[in-house]
């Protein structure tokens, strides 16, 4: 993505707007505060970014103390007690679950790790075992409302990358609003990127997304946007990183969708959710929210296509 | 038969219970050689969770949180994973990080004032103290009178005068005066002590430790009347800096690894990064001499992350490279070779290769996943705590005192004082 900071960047000098960034969530999340000199900028930066890291070690996948290390080790029907932030990010992923008729799905982690996708080194030489709705889906995860606790009733493996970027984004904003901050511009792995104001110039905050593929150049003001891409880095076994809960295979879809809305977790998981329902978005049993638009590319991604990450300009 | 960092009698257990233990013997890892045999002497040295069962209880531990910035947040997300816990009051002056701690709990109360919720909040039987630090001492009087349970943040004061009174109040006290300082309760800590005493502390050769982070330690605040308050530490009024801050957790580490206690410190500070108008330093450099003869090495700075935070104690066979999480040794190429390091974990650093210290090692290479387990499962501050609530639920002993916690925060301001005036200060117990 290409964002209108960049050229003010240039133009002012190399100290302003402050950027600062934050590695998490095995990507760089990167926050503009562009009314604000230096001085002034680091100490919110660093709270709205503490924020961000906060989410990084409940969520990390790969951390053993981690909210996710713990529940996918822990043993079938061992009920795992939280706070009441995690609790909330929980029903969340609830809700477009449901919504979504089930095509966006954070328990997919232990499919993933089958279709080599969760390891650096995946077994080459193996081929990953046939789709079993036996060891997936958020349906296996159990509630426990009167003391704030969750299980696994069967071993599913949590992996929350199709939300929690978006998710810890909404809590920086949410920092950086009540610090007062009226202009900043935040993303993580320019995947997904989130909007306070109108932008330095108060035209908005224009995004130019994929420009190698004619993306369109979208416009956020106190907003969000998200894209998800199959492209990036394939198994060994030619899968890709886009799951379709229906099938446990990589999904059959679009070279790359869209998602604007006015939160940074509803882009991020909605556009997984595009990217995965392909044509049949909307239709049948998904409840899309208002507030969320969608664009899909019109063509099929083929796996013939560069595999480099996604261009950032941020 | 299962021994542990927080059973009080976990190294005498391992004499008795163990012919292959004994830790005066300086050959002690040479005898170990045969299979997992060291290893196996941990058969599960990961403490359990706190739970009801164990206490014996019904009911929950009703605790209050006092303090709720970011270390505050940080415990409520430990607490919240203890069934045996219950989160019953949170107190903060602070409007915001009130509102934003009793969100995290299910159903806390909320207080703006310490005294209110001791005087208010009868159900309250323990208290968490993570307030600044300079605020401990009433806190933890006002709880002392108020019959409460105390987990009080390391360092427990800012003065040494106040250090000693929190002490002395908590000396002859009846119910369980916990202070956070989080090395004791590490298990990756207590299996690298273990290894390291079997050595012999005579073949400690020196001490060293890093806090190094990149932050401004500058706290924004939304009401401008709060900048002050929230800045403390950047207060020199009030403010350790960071050899009270940091240090004093690092230098009970060495404390608790090594019988031994600084008894001078000397050293330089300033403010090389942040040219805000600050006066408390953002890098500092300190030499300790110990009561043992040895010398602890101390850096810390706000300005570079690299290495973050460690301690590395050197003996004549090995160095041990403990960083919260994680744990190494690095053995001297004449030391005495086991036959379970074949089984061990590395990693490279550089020219050396460190031996992952592991814990739960035995249990996880009978499962083929050794790997797995490097890195803690939780948190250092999730056995801090746990130590703590068990102490209260199921009467294990504390494992750090507020006499451990007054002598390393004494340490830990009096070597502030060092850095600052560029003196060589004394410090006496």
């Amino acid at each position: 993505m290409l964002v209108n900071a960049l050229e003010i960047s240039s133009a002012a000098g190399e100290s302003w707007p402050p950027l600062f960034a934050l590695e998490a969530m095995g990507t760089r999340f990167e926050l503009l505060l562009p009314a604000l000199h230096e001085r002034h900028a680091r100490p919110i930066a660093e709270a709205a970014l503490d924020i961000i890291r906060e989410w990084h070690d409940a969520l990390n996948a790969f951390s053993p103390a981690s909210f996710v290390g713990r529940f996918n080790r822990s043993t079938p029907g061992e009920w795992l007690h939280i706070d009441n932030d995690l609790w909330t990010f929980l029903r969340y992923c609830h809700s477009v679950w449901t919504a979504s008729a089930g095509a966006f799905d954070p328990a997919l982690g232990a499919r993933m790790h089958d279709l080599g996708l969760r390891s650096m080194k995946p077994a080459a030489s193996l081929s990953p075992p046939a789709p079993s709705r036996a060891s997936w889906g958020f349906s296996h995860l159990a509630w426990n409302p009167d003391h704030l606790a969750v299980a696994r009733t069967i071993p599913i493996e949590l992996d929350f990358g199709s939300v929690a970027k978006g998710w810890a984004i909404d809590r920086a904003l949410d920092e950086l609003k009540t610090l007062g901050i009226t202009e900043a511009l935040i993303h993580g792995g320019t995947s997904t990127v989130a909007a306070i104001g109108d932008g330095p110039s108060g035209t908005g905050w224009h995004v130019h997304v994929i420009p190698d593929l004619d993306g369109p150049i979208i416009t956020l003001r106190n907003s969000a946007m998200s894209i998800s891409s199959p492209r990036g880095r394939l198994s060994d076994h030619g899968h890709h990183h886009v799951i379709d809960p229906r099938t446990g295979e990589s999904a059959r879809c679009a070279r790359w969708a869209i998602c604007e809305a006015t939160s940074a977790a509803d882009s991020d998981a909605w556009s997984t959710v595009a990217l995965v329902s392909g044509c049949s978005l909307g239709t049948t049993a998904q409840t899309i929210p208002t507030g969320v638009s969608i664009r899909l590319d019109k063509h099929e991604w083929t796996s013939a296509l560069p595999t480099q990450t996604l261009r950032s300009g941020v | 038969m299962d021994v542990g960092p927080a059973d009080p009698n976990f190294e005498e257990r391992c004499v008795t219970n163990s012919n292959q233990w004994n830790p005066d013997r300086r050959d002690f890892l040479a005898q170990a050689a045969g299979g997992l045999a060291a290893m196996s002497l941990f058969p599960s040295i990961l403490p359990a969770a706190p739970t009801l069962a164990a206490a014996g209880r019904r009911a929950p531990l009703q605790v209050a949180l006092i303090g709720a910035g970011r270390q505050g947040r940080a415990m409520l997300t430990e607490l919240a994973k203890f069934e045996a816990v219950r989160i019953a009051a949170i107190c903060d002056s602070d409007a915001s990080r009130l509102e934003s701690g009793v969100k995290k709990t299910k159903d806390a109360t909320g207080f703006a004032d310490a005294k209110a919720l001791l005087e208010g909040a009868k159900d309250v039987e323990a208290v968490i103290i993570a307030t600044p630090t300079h605020l401990h001492k009433q806190i933890a009087l006002d709880s002392i009178q108020a019959g409460k349970h105390i987990y009080c943040e390391a360092p427990i004061a800012h003065t040494p005068e106040d250090c000693g009174d929190i002490s002395a109040a908590a000396k002859d006290y009846k119910k369980v005066f916990a202070v956070g300082l989080e090395g004791r309760s590490n298990p990756v800590y207590s299996l690298a002590r273990s290894f390291f005493r079997a050595g012999g502390l005579e073949a400690l050769v020196s001490l060293r430790a890093q806090a190094f982070q990149k932050t401004s330690w500058k706290t924004p605040a939304s009401d401008a009347a709060r900048e002050k308050a929230l800045n403390w530490r950047l207060d020199k009024d009030v403010s350790i800096g960071l050899l009270g801050e940091f240090g004093t957790h690092q230098i009970d580490v060495m404390r608790y690894f090594a019988d031994s206690e600084p008894t001078s410190a000397m050293g330089v500070s300033g403010v090389r990064v942040y040219k805000d108008g600050r006066d408390v330093a953002d890098t500092a450099s300190c030499l300790f001499k110990m009561s043992t003869g040895q010398t602890l090495s101390y850096e810390a700075s706000l300005g570079n992350s690299f290495g973050g935070r460690f301690e590395v104690l050197h003996t004549t066979a090995a160095a041990f490279k403990m960083a919260w999480t994680h744990g190494w040794m690095f053995k001297e190429a004449d030391a005495a070779t086991q036959g379970w390091e074949v089984y061990a974990n590395r990693q490279r650093f550089h020219n050396d290769e460190g031996i992952t210290l592991i814990a739960d090692a035995t249990k996880l290479a009978s499962q083929g996943k050794l790997k797995d387990g490097v890195g803690l499962p939780n948190t250092s501050l999730y056995y801090a705590l746990a130590d703590f609530v068990k102490s209260v639920t199921e009467g294990i002993p504390v494992a750090a005192t507020a006499d451990d916690g007054a002598k390393a925060s004494v340490a830990g301001i009096l070597a502030n004082r060092a850095v600052v005036t560029g003196n060589s200060v004394e410090i006496k117990a």
